[in-house]
């Protein structure tokens, strides 16, 4: 049997008696069908999102049930629905109805500290799951937005951002899922039925499958998070530097030995340095002449364009331990010690820093001075990793293209994970424009990027560089093949013999993940667009920007 | 000058979604309280109704998918217009000084009454205003039944006391304590109550719910009233008066004058430092103190009433968790008392339950429509604590 993914138009995607139904489910208060009023949910947090919809409803369950009971009625009425997170992704490209799982599903349900774990659900807060940690002595990784708005279910998405307790060492260790079908799975040790202690057991790990976000293969509706306990003794180093390959070697040696729990660097150039000029009580013609008798990659006097941000916790002897150590790869390799600098100089960085991991009182506030820099015009960015060989001469490349392209203004931090083996690297550039043919602009920029990366030049200079973005070539929204007698689960197409290096790869997880949507979402409704993965789609959108 | 959708483009497309317009008081440093905007919490945390939303309608009105249209009435109207949202917004406290949510509400709701769609009972009162120059449906003629040997005060002053309308024709207590305040401190007063220079209602009510025509004109008969008096200061008991004519007369509507507005708290306080005005009396009672949202977030000032709370012998002054700029707003702003009466008593009871909790006998504010916003919480909690204004207590105070 055929069936096309539902195309929501402007017509009655959600039939009444559909929204009868959610709203008998869940309450009037808890459903929303007024169009003109969900634009808060055509996207997630970040830049606006052209090409995004306003929804055609949204739901907000409080229960794993209830998400079963909505998943029922879309499968019935075959309407697709969108998952968000608040500070996650999860853009609305063809309307559909929102399942809002974080304002009403916010309870911990377990915290076990000697099992290492919490359970929670999705739209607990790293603010509130932290205040509830700290008095058991306890913490959890740094989240990709401030503890007061970072939904944990974005943490999910992102696994933590640090390089001890973060991906290799799997901050997620289990999740409660409602799939399409509105069945229920656990992944790690609860799948067997047994606590939540642990990722892997003799079953496949999925964990990673189900994000909250726009095409994905289930709804979290609990997380097991990984827990750790608060050192006796807590200290954050920074390390300014001038050139950034000796940063990247200073971190890529912290995470190599396991010395820091958390390191990575933070990056500003050009016209970052505004703060520098507002701190500093200049006018912004002082600041760009200023910028312009220093050159792009210089700091003002007084900064460091690169700073390695590291943290450490433990025993006493191993703190101290550790942060001398790393006092003295600062110095061998060129670098200052610009903890005390840095507090005032970024002021905001430091205090999201410092309120997660050191001041255990007040966590929030320092995180919203964070988010100083970059609040206009079109931001765009790029996510990429690495094997460790290439990230140096990737990033001069990128940032040379960057510069090529007209871009003026970037950001940027980096981190190493899976002992300094991987490189994590995440530019944030902005074009800043504020008006919709600004913005055009900006996606015609960004386009250029992509056709940049999909160029052959590229692909022959960083063969081993991934980039979280669009394939090379568009996929067609498929046709759907019935699960029964759908291709086997794990058939991947077929690779390069053993030891023969992989110029691209063949294992591409769209496929993978296509037939895996074939069998557990028979009515596609968490893909309706393009049955692409999120990033595919976010990819073809900047595309097709006017 | 009245803002244009323009004028907000760089907000609208600024917002970073980052929700710390809904959840700010855990910014303030207050853990144990995520509650911050009552018309989101009202509708269960729905992020619907949040500031948030309103950017993003707004972008979707500037980019033409959304119009202006009855569809976003409950989105626009239910908001209490209490700022708390601006005061936590990343955009609007550090980079962007101009992303003030309330501005762009009083602007898109401005929008709705152009194009016909203000909510009726908004209008009715606004129509009211037009006739009797006040919002209560009341006459103006009984504006100063209140005040019945008015006419002893003189036609010419060097202060002038604009009374606003709740005090006028609900909380008179609170009008006649300043009276009664200002009589004592035996000072060169007046208030508008001759033909021609009669006091109208200030505006408020029609610029919070986008009214702004007749907002405007209102505006323009009081400046001509009190220029008329010779004042060279206007003191008044009223926050919403106090915003609406130190700052909207100016900045909206580009009125010129020459006088100074002061809030009363602040007047007495003055009079208190330079020992003019003597609190004797003991008022043995241990007392909470309200922000209102127009006076605090919108005016910035939260100090002199506290102090002058504090200058009254016997007063133990104990403050609730979320005060001066994170204050929880009373619910009665903003034109929601009047269409959204619930969501006035969600967020009174809210706030009268976090006053009980200080342990404190009574909650204090200086705002005749908080005053009547908290005692509807009161009322409806059948909570056992008083409530005054600032000045009642100063009142007490005097020999």
């Amino acid at each position: 049997m055929q069936m096309k993914p539902p195309v929501p138009s402007d017509k009655e995607v959600i039939p009444k008696a559909a929204q009868k139904e959610l709203t008998d489910l869940l309450g009037e208060k808890n459903v929303c069908f007024n169009r003109d009023m969900l634009s808060v949910f055509r996207c997630g947090p970040g830049a606006p999102f052209p090409g995004s919809k306003n929804p055609h409803g949204m739901v907000q369950p409080e229960t794993t049930e209830e998400i079963q009971g909505i998943m029922k009625i879309a499968n019935e009425y075959k309407f697709p629905v969108i998952v968000v997170a608040t500070s996650g992704p999860g853009v609305c490209l063809s309307g559909g109805l929102i399942i809002d799982t974080y304002t009403r599903m916010r309870k911990i349900h377990q915290i076990d500290p000697e099992s290492g774990y919490a359970l929670v659900e999705p739209g607990v807060t790293n603010g509130q799951l932290l205040r509830a940690l700290r008095p058991l002595g306890y913490w959890i990784s740094f989240g990709s937005y401030p503890p007061y708005v970072g939904e944990i279910a974005s943490l999910v998405c992102f696994n933590g951002y640090t390089n001890i307790i973060g991906k290799e060492h799997h901050f997620c260790i289990g999740l409660e899922v409602v799939l399409p079908t509105g069945e229920i799975i656990r992944t790690g040790t609860a799948a067997l039925g047994y606590d939540w202690w642990t990722q892997y057991r003799g079953v496949p790990d999925l964990t990673s499958m189900w994000t909250p976000s726009f095409g994905t293969h289930g709804i979290i509706t609990k997380a097991a998070l990984r827990i750790h306990p608060l050192g006796e003794k807590r200290q954050i180093v920074i390390a300014g530097f001038n050139d950034f390959n000796k940063a990247l070697e200073l971190l890529n040696n912290l995470s190599k030995e396991a010395m820091a729990n958390t390191s990575m660097i933070w990056s500003h150039r050009w016209t970052e340095w505004e703060n520098y000029m507002y701190q500093n009580g200049k006018g912004f013609m002082d600041y760009v002449n200023h910028m312009l008798s220093l050159g792009p990659d210089k700091a003002p006097p007084g900064y460091y364009p690169h700073n390695v941000l590291a943290s450490f916790s433990g025993y006493k002897e191993q703190v101290e331990g550790g942060v001398k150590t790393c006092e003295r790869l600062i110095k061998e390799l060129g670098g200052e010690i610009n903890t005390e600098n840095f507090k005032n100089q970024w002021p905001g960085t430091w205090e999201w820093w410092n309120q997660h991991f050191l001041d255990l009182t007040n966590p929030g506030e320092g995180s919203v001075k964070s988010q100083v820099d970059g609040v206009e015009g079109t931001v765009g960015g790029l996510i990429a990793e690495t094997n460790v060989r290439q990230a140096k001469e990737f990033h001069h490349t990128i940032m040379e293209k960057f510069h090529e392209f007209g871009i003026r203004s970037v950001r940027y931090y980096i981190r190493q994970y899976d002992h300094g083996r991987t490189t994590f690297l995440r530019y944030l550039y902005q074009t800043e424009q504020e008006d919709p043919e600004a913005i055009i602009a900006g996606l015609k920029t960004m386009k250029q990027i992509d056709d940049w990366w999909d160029s052959k030049e590229f692909k022959e200079k960083f063969p081993d560089v991934f980039r979280h973005a669009p394939p090379t070539a568009p996929i067609e929204a498929s046709t759907k093949t019935e699960s029964s007698g759908g291709p086997p689960l794990l058939a991947m197409p077929s690779g390069p013999p053993p030891g023969e290096k992989t110029k691209k790869s063949p294992y591409r997880i769209v496929e993978l993940r296509k037939k895996i949507l074939d069998i557990i979402d028979p009515n596609n409704l968490m893909d309706p667009a393009t049955k692409k993965m999120e990033y595919d789609t976010w990819g073809k959108a900047h595309r097709e920007a006017k | 000058m009245l803002p244009k959708l323009n004028d907000f483009k760089k907000s609208i497309h600024g917002c970073l979604k980052c929700l710390g317009c809904r959840r700010g008081s855990e910014v303030a440093g207050i853990p144990e309280q995520e509650k911050n905007c009552p018309f989101h919490e009202y509708n269960n945390h729905n992020r619907i109704f949040s500031a948030q939303s309103i950017w993003a309608t707004g972008r979707n009105i500037l980019h033409g998918d959304v119009n202006i249209s009855p569809a976003i009435t409950d989105l626009l109207y239910e908001c209490t217009t209490c700022r708390a949202c601006v005061n936590n917004c990343i955009l609007e406290s550090v980079a962007n000084p101009n992303a003030d949510t309330v501005k762009f509400v009083e602007f898109l709701r401005s929008e709705m009454v152009k194009k016909g769609y203000g909510v009726p009972i908004h209008l009715k009162f606004g129509e009211h205003i037009a006739k009797e120059n006040n919002p209560y449906m009341e006459a103006h003629k009984d504006r100063w039944n209140w005040l019945p040997n008015k006419e002893q005060l003189p036609e010419k002053a060097e202060y002038v006391f604009f009374v606003g309308c709740t005090s006028s024709y609900r909380q008179t207590q609170i009008a006649k304590a300043t009276v009664n305040i200002l009589n004592k401190l035996g000072l060169d007063y007046t208030v508008m109550w001759r033909p021609g220079q009669d006091e109208w209602c200030c505006g408020s009510p029609l610029q919070r719910t986008g009214q702004v025509d007749n907002a405007k004109n209102v505006a323009e008969h009081n400046i001509q009233a009190i220029k008329k008096t010779g004042a060279k200061k206007v003191i008044t008991s009223c926050s919403g008066c106090y915003k609406m004519i130190s700052n909207d007369y100016k900045e909206l509507y580009d009125l010129d004058y020459d006088f100074e507005v002061v809030p009363t708290s602040q007047f007495l306080l003055d009079k208190v430092k330079s020992g003019e005005l003597k609190l004797t009396e003991p008022v043995n009672m241990k007392v909470t103190y309200h922000d209102p949202c127009h006076l605090g977030r919108h005016m910035g000032v939260y100090e002199p009433p506290r102090e002058l709370l504090k200058s009254i012998p016997g007063i133990e002054l104990v403050e609730m968790p979320r005060n001066r700029e994170h204050a929880w707003c009373c619910g009665a702003g903003g034109g929601v008392r009047a269409a959204y009466k619930d969501i006035t008593m969600f967020a009174s009871t809210e706030r009268i339950k976090e006053a009980e909790d200080t342990g404190a006998q009574a909650v204090t504010s200086s705002c005749p429509f908080c005053w009547t916003g908290l005692h509807e919480g009161i009322e409806e909690n059948k909570s056992k604590l008083g409530l005054y204004d600032v000045i009642e207590l100063v009142e007490k105070a005097i020999k």
